[in-house]
């Protein structure tokens, strides 16, 4: 285990450089001057050459690499060039509602999955599971955006969610319940689509799990049947259901940030949107970081913890 | 050409006629399926050989797939209305209307026949998931072959960089690359997700050619003094074949989806052109102002069109891997 630590960390901070670094090129080999999208109409050869220098923009790239690794490992973003806010004051506004709609889908997706491709595995070929198999292969080619706005009209008619979209998001803090409804509909139109994949994969490993030669065993052992279930068999399919939730992570995002648009909720998706329209070249930098370190982050708990149940992934 | 004698000219082996050591049918790799209640029955279906059948439903996605091809290449020699036509330059045309015999599909807020978009945006979809995938496999499948085929500090360079890509969380990426890459058109979005599926393929045709490079059929054609350019395109290229085919369907579903993901969220193609995913994101306004006019058909036709290539694309992927998944056991 602390080789495969040390491994995984090391290719953690490798990731993170190049993910640096790309971020760094996305303004830095653009074609124009940064401070020509920060004054636009009010742009002259003198005040932009002024701007730039006092923005550092001047010095060599390799200095301005240097020092924008150093902000961004101290997580210092700076201050916005056009609005003048710091970024990290915008980015504490519209992570918290992001996280929230990610954590949340993928929680009621898991709880919904896992007792499903249970009762789908325990009787392969059986009714429940040739419906439930269908059904799910065919909501696999419905993409997420096309459930997030089919569903809003019946949903929010059915929960008695007000039909405005803006302005709705309450913070956790404030009222816990208040923001949870805000945020039901996304939630629950996010959660479908990763609850396909879950019970899918779930539902595939635990057959061929329930096949092995040691739940033979184990049944010839005598053990009961819930048993053999929840110690034996949950935990080799639970590796393929872990990777498949690193997997899934990508289309969430994409989700995610759909819902936020559809809905107008103020998260990342959104102010990303907002930065590319402007174009806020700083913000979309440290939009970037932050949502690629999260799902790096992500990936790396992921790994660790399928080293974890599967100890054959972190010998070698 | 031939620096390796044909079969028929090595000699016999004085053990070619005694009985094989083993019985040719071993009826132990056809086991009984256990799971936890396992009923009687199945025994016999599985020690029966199955024949494969690509079944019906297979047939009908093919024929659909194939449609939206032909409509793809043939639009605008078909007898309909043109996408672009608004209520600006023909006023006759109705607003907001919900299917008629002439609209079969409805019009939107500014008039424009939604059939006719449909239609039309299934090229965009069809290029986008074909063109990137192609691309993707051009350059991502003929390095993954080669790099499994090597071996080597190639392979292992190579395979570092490819992995820091896959680790990218692509989207993100797309959206910020779509702002600094502006105007947004089509040959920019498959080169995008091109180079975003290239890591995908490279890792998936690496890892079978791998599989199949240490076969031992491989290494007997080495053995014969097969050339390396023979041992690829006769030996391993047919093996890797069913994946890659399968994989490759998979790719553009994938990639159709992610176009329809940026396009909802309006970074993709720009507006004019008809495409799903622009149509869905105009007809998303129809839930923030719900009194606007506009209909649910604006969303509902596009994501049934998405739906249909989809299942199809999947449809065909899935069964073509099932058809050609041939076990170990029957080698």
């Amino acid at each position: 285990m602390g080789r495969y630590l040390v491994k995984r960390l090391v290719f953690l901070v490798w990731i993170l450089l190049s993910v640096m670094f790309l971020a760094f090129l996305i303004i830095h080999l653009l074609p124009g001057d940064p401070a020509q999208a920060i004054l636009q109409q009010g742009w002259t050869p003198q005040l932009g050459a002024a701007l730039n220098k006092s923005l550092g923009l001047d010095k060599p790239l390799w200095q301005q690499y240097l020092s924008y690794v150093w902000n961004m490992a101290h997580l210092n973003f700076g201050t916005d060039w056009i609005s003048g806010q710091p970024i990290s004051q915008t980015l504490s506004q519209c992570l918290p509602p992001t996280i929230e709609m990610v954590l949340l889908s993928q929680l009621l997706a898991l709880v919904l999955a896992i007792p499903l491709a249970t009762l789908a595995a325990l009787r392969p070929s059986g009714i429940f599971d040739r419906l439930a198999n269908m059904g799910s292969f065919g909501l696999l080619s419905v993409p997420t955006y096309v459930v997030i706005t089919l569903l809003y009209i019946p949903i929010s008619e059915w929960l008695g969610v007000p039909n405005s979209g803006p302005a709705s998001y309450v913070p956790f803090t404030q009222d816990w319940l208040a923001n949870i409804e805000s945020l039901s509909i996304p939630i629950i139109a996010l959660s479908i689509g990763s609850f396909v994949v879950y019970f899918r994969v779930f539902r595939a490993d635990l057959i061929t799990s329930l096949q092995d030669e040691f739940i033979t065993m184990a049944r010839s052992k005598g053990i009961s049947k819930s048993r053999i279930l929840f110690r034996h068999a949950y935990r080799p399919s639970s590796v393929a259901l872990l990777s498949a939730i690193g997997v899934n992570m990508a289309g969430l995002i994409t989700g995610t940030f759909i819902a936020e648009s559809v809905f107008q909720i103020n998260g990342v998706g959104g102010q990303l949107l907002q930065a590319t329209q402007q174009p806020d070249y700083q913000l979309i930098q440290a939009i970037v970081f932050v949502t690629a370190t999260l799902i790096i982050l992500i990936n790396f708990a992921i790994d660790l913890l399928t080293g974890y149940i599967d100890p054959r992934i972190s010998r070698d | 050409m031939t620096d390796y004698p044909p079969p028929n000219h090595i000699q016999p082996s004085p053990f070619a006629q005694s009985p094989p050591a083993f019985p040719r049918e071993d009826h132990s790799i056809h086991e009984p399926a256990m799971a936890l209640e396992t009923p009687g029955e199945i025994d016999n279906e599985f020690i029966k050989e199955k024949r494969k059948k690509l079944g019906w439903f297979f047939w009908c996605c093919v024929v659909w797939f194939g449609l939206n091809v032909f409509v793809a290449i043939f639009v605008n020699f078909l007898p309909i209305q043109d996408p672009t036509l608004e209520v600006a330059t023909d006023p006759n045309l109705p607003v907001n209307s919900g299917p008629t015999a002439a609209h079969w599909l409805g019009t939107d807020e500014s008039g424009r026949d939604i059939f006719s978009r449909i239609l039309h945006g299934s090229r965009v979809s069809l290029e986008i998931g074909f063109g990137g995938m192609l691309i993707g496999f051009a350059i991502g499948g003929t390095l993954g072959v080669y790099a499994a085929y090597r071996r080597g500090r190639f392979d292992s360079l190579l395979s570092i960089f490819m992995f820091t890509i896959l680790a990218f969380p692509a989207i993100v990426f797309l959206i910020a690359f779509s702002a600094v890459w502006k105007p947004m058109d089509l040959n920019k979005i498959i080169i995008l997700l091109s180079v975003a599926s290239i890591p995908a393929v490279y890792r998936v045709i690496r890892g079978s050619t791998l599989a199949a490079a240490s076969r031992e059929f491989i290494t007997a054609a080495k053995v014969q003094g097969a050339s390396d350019f023979r041992i690829i395109f006769k030996e391993i290229l047919p093996n890797i074949l069913p994946t890659a085919i399968s994989f490759f369907m998979i790719g553009v579903a994938t990639l159709i989806i992610l176009e329809g993901g940026l396009a909802v969220l309006g970074v993709s193609v720009p507006p004019p052109e008809p495409s799903w995913g622009n149509m869905i994101n105009e007809g998303t306004t129809f839930i923030n102002s719900p009194n606007s006019g506009v209909g649910p058909w604006l969303v509902l036709f596009p994501g049934i069109a998405f739906f249909l290539l989809l299942l199809s694309i999947n449809t065909i992927g899935d069964k073509l891997r099932d058809f050609f998944d041939v076990t170990e056991g029957k080698l």
